[in-house]
């Protein structure tokens, strides 16, 4: 029996060690999310949708606005609507000893929105997805979002570490900043866009709209990284069409975030107005150039505010 | 719980070190700590169904006791009649009710009468088909006096619900399992290396081969409308592997795991695929249900004895009753019924027990005579798949007829490298292995450890980098 175990042991030790180097190879090439989740505590974030995870660069707004160490800690509407589960994210990934931290809160009509079918006894969409289930989220390597919430086979950790910028479409940087490279000839952009607004017009019919259970944890979520330091409520730009859908979902969204941002005596930056000055892969999303821009004139934005 | 689960990984070791280190002294204690985690193991999936299991150890128990008591054949055949009635009952109302409900309704609604419907919205407890015919056996064996009735509640209760074998099989006889519960159990190196490595294997083929196999399948058979007659081939196929992957994998880990704690389960699948006509893939496919089909249903019947009338009843009577015991779906029913005509004529020309050993048995490759045999037999059992896998009896037939046109020829639109390389890879090594109890049992045991070893590692390494997340086991659900 105890060479039974010893051998037993032996092997699984050295395949335990085998399984931790792969782990341990994991990085912003893995997926879209789990660099974000075995990153260590941030003092300064970015929170919100896909469009900050892919729009707002932290090193832009870091040179320009002059904070330092920003971290995009933003997500996509699936996981990220304001909610417990994102709060309970964030406050994880909150250095709490931080007391003059930058928190950029980006804000879009569908973060504070819930589906016909939701409800707080059934529980919601985002309850079901790594955001809700991962309970470590500073550790590196993260063996529980791996083993738990990463849906691809092991294999693809080491077989998507060469494929960057060639099959590989995403990369997420040590900020966390999601750089997205996808065709940018004028046909793609604009079969991506068309069908971008097409889903999303059917999205529309599946929402209720505005969700006082959303907006208890926007505003909870304000009041628990004001403690740490400077909010600003940000709403990114998007095109027209896109725009139109969510007056739709919200006709008064704009007016909702400024009596926010009122309220809790922030700035409320709506970007919505310049959205002509900036490129888009979707309609939605900013190209990598835009993204640039954009992280300048906000951090620009942000400055003028302070001051 | 499932076997390709961290609960399970997480399970085993601890019951494994309390069997042989806490209760290794007493047999009883041995005993009492399978049941306990044999419920454990159970209730992880849902507790409530617990007292079914236990309500039907205490209903054989019963029975069994009663049988051991009346001489008077009308009593005795009271008390085996309730086991039955009692069995199959719940099988009856957890897995059919709806089944023959709906088609009771759907007759009627024929006729031109509108009945409502009050279909009931039943789980199905996982393994029940499973430990139901397990117990079944013991009554029948007991009843016909091949075995003697036990005294020994705990070791009845642990051989019902036997944790490695209680939701997928093998679906084990009394007379070969009960006994083991009686027997001191002395922990055995070899048996258990062997168990170990049974293990790994089953663990490949489960979550290498079959949830690879799985996905692609699942995707041609639910878009089967858009795809080539080749993509269609090819998603056949992949759901052929998937089966036995799924299934003979979770056989080897269920015998492996109880090699770990001293116990011999019997084979389940001996390389179906190398079969060389059907009667040969039916001896060696779900051997414990294909034998309990023959022992209790099959031969009481008059088996292949009897008129040709009597003979053709009884082979479709069996297939068809196997293929309903898989699901409540017309499907496996059109299955049972596919495979029964399949073996008819080689029951009818008395040619069904030609192939009894393994294939090349004194050769390293088939002749090419063996090879075509078994290229026939495999392509048959692929178009009854197609039944088993398919949503309903229409989409089979749909779908085996968007099989016969020219882009059967074309390249298939779906082409998996890794997975078709791993398959080739499985079908080399099943093949040297096939004279073996599972495959690599014996494969290596001429190169020395350190090799062995490697081996062994790269398996585990590959389960760990290719398999496909955690999938339930097809057969869960029968």
């Amino acid at each position: 029996m105890k060479r039974f175990l010893l051998h037993t042991c032996l092997f699984l030790i050295l395949l335990l060690l085998g399984f931790f180097a792969v782990f341990a190879s994991a990085d912003g090439t893995t997926d879209a999310f789990y660099k974000k989740m075995a990153s260590p505590r941030q003092s300064s974030l970015i929170v919100g949708s896909s469009r900050a995870a892919q729009g707002i660069r932290p090193s832009i707004v870091d040179s320009v606005y002059g904070s330092s160490n920003l971290y995009n800690y933003a997500f996509t509407i699936i996981q990220t609507p304001y909610g417990e589960a994102y709060y309970n994210s964030i406050s994880k990934k909150l250095d709490k000893t931080t007391k003059n931290g930058v928190f950029i809160v980006e804000v879009n009509p569908w973060t504070i929105s819930e589906y016909k079918s939701s409800s707080q006894s059934q529980g919601y969409r985002e309850d079901d997805t790594f955001i809700a289930n991962t309970h470590f989220v500073n550790l590196n390597p993260n063996i529980e979002y791996l083993l738990e919430s990463f849906n691809e086979k092991n294999e693809a950790i080491l077989r998507n570490k060469n494929r960057k910028g060639f099959y590989q479409t995403f990369f997420v940087h040590d900020n966390g900043w999601l750089e997205v490279t996808v065709e940018s000839d004028m046909i793609s952009k604009s079969v991506r866009t068309k069908n971008k607004i097409k889903s999303y017009r059917k999205k529309l019919l599946n929402y209720k709209g505005f969700s006082t259970y959303r907006m208890e944890y926007l505003t909870k979520t304000i009041d628990f990284l004001k403690a740490h330091g400077d909010v600003y409520l940000v709403r990114l730009p998007v095109i027209d069409d896109m725009l139109a859908i969510e007056n739709e979902l919200m006709a008064n969204f704009d007016q909702k975030m400024q009596a926010v941002a009122e309220h809790k005596n922030l700035v409320y930056i709506n970007m919505i107005t310049a959205n002509k000055s900036y490129d888009y892969t979707d309609g939605q999303h900013l190209t990598v150039d835009s993204a640039t821009r954009f992280s300048k004139d906000l951090a620009e934005q942000m400055a003028k505010s302070k001051n | 719980m499932l076997f390709n689960s961290l609960d399970f990984a997480i399970f085993l070791p601890i019951i494994f070190i309390c069997y042989w280190f806490l209760a290794h002294k007493q047999l009883k204690h041995q005993n009492v700590l399978i049941v306990v985690a044999s419920y454990v193991f159970y209730g992880w999936w849902d507790w409530r169904f617990l007292a079914l299991i236990l309500f039907s150890t205490l209903v054989d128990y019963a029975v069994g006791r009663g049988l051991s008591r009346y001489d008077n054949a009308r009593k005795r055949k009271l008390l085996l009649w309730t086991s039955i009635i009692v069995n199959l009952g719940f099988l009856g109302f957890f897995k059919y009710y709806n089944f023959f409900l709906e088609n009771f309704i759907q007759a009627f609604s024929f006729f031109g009468q509108d009945i409502p419907s009050n279909s009931l919205n039943i789980i199905l407890p996982v393994g029940i088909s499973f430990y139901t015919f397990q117990t079944l056996s013991y009554t029948i064996d007991v009843y016909k006096q091949r075995l003697k009735p036990t005294k020994d509640f705990m070791a009845f209760a642990a051989f019902v619900s036997f944790f490695p074998q209680l939701v997928a099989g093998p679906i084990e006889r009394a007379s070969n399992l009960l006994p083991q519960f009686y027997a001191n159990r002395n922990f055995n190196y070899t048996k258990a290396i062997d168990g170990l490595r049974q293990i790994l294997w089953g663990l490949f083929k489960k979550m290498v081969i079959a949830d690879n196999c799985a996905y692609f399948a699942n995707t041609i058979f639910e878009n089967y409308e858009t795809y080539s007659a080749s993509t269609l081939v090819l998603g056949a196929v992949f759901f052929a592997f998937q089966i036995y992957g799924d299934f003979s994998g979770y056989s080897d880990i269920a015998i492996g795991t109880s090699r770990l704690f001293g116990f011999d389960l019997k084979r389940n699948f001996a390389t179906p695929y190398f079969s060389r006509d059907i009667a040969e893939f039916w001896r060696r496919w779900h051997i414990s249900l294909s034998t309990w089909f023959r022992d209790y249903l099959y031969i009481p019947l008059g088996g292949s004895k009897g008129s040709i009338g009597n003979q053709v009843r009884n082979v479709f009577i069996i297939f068809i009753v196997s293929g309903f015991w898989h699901g409540a779906n017309w499907t496996f029913i059109v299955w049972g019924a596919l495979n029964a005509l399949y073996f008819l004529p080689l029951l009818l020309r008395n040619k069904n027990r030609v192939h009894t050993n393994v294939v090349a048995q004194n050769s390293t490759w088939p002749s090419f005579k063996e090879f075509t045999q078994m290229l026939i037999t495999f392509g048959l059992t692929v178009i009854a798949w197609i039944f088993f896998r398919a949503e309903n009896v229409t989409m089979a037939f749909d779908y085996i007829s968007r099989m016969a046109n020219m882009s059967l020829f074309s390249l298939p639109q779906v082409r998996p490298t890794d997975l078709l390389l791993f398959l080739l890879v499985f079908i080399l090594v099943e093949w040297a292995g096939r004279r073996n109890l599972f495959a690599i049992e014996r494969l290596w045991l001429a190169y020395p450890k350190p090799v062995r070893l490697s081996i062994y590692y790269g398996i585990a390494m590959l389960i760990f980098l290719f398999g496909g997340k955690a999938q339930e086991f097809i057969y869960f659900q029968f």
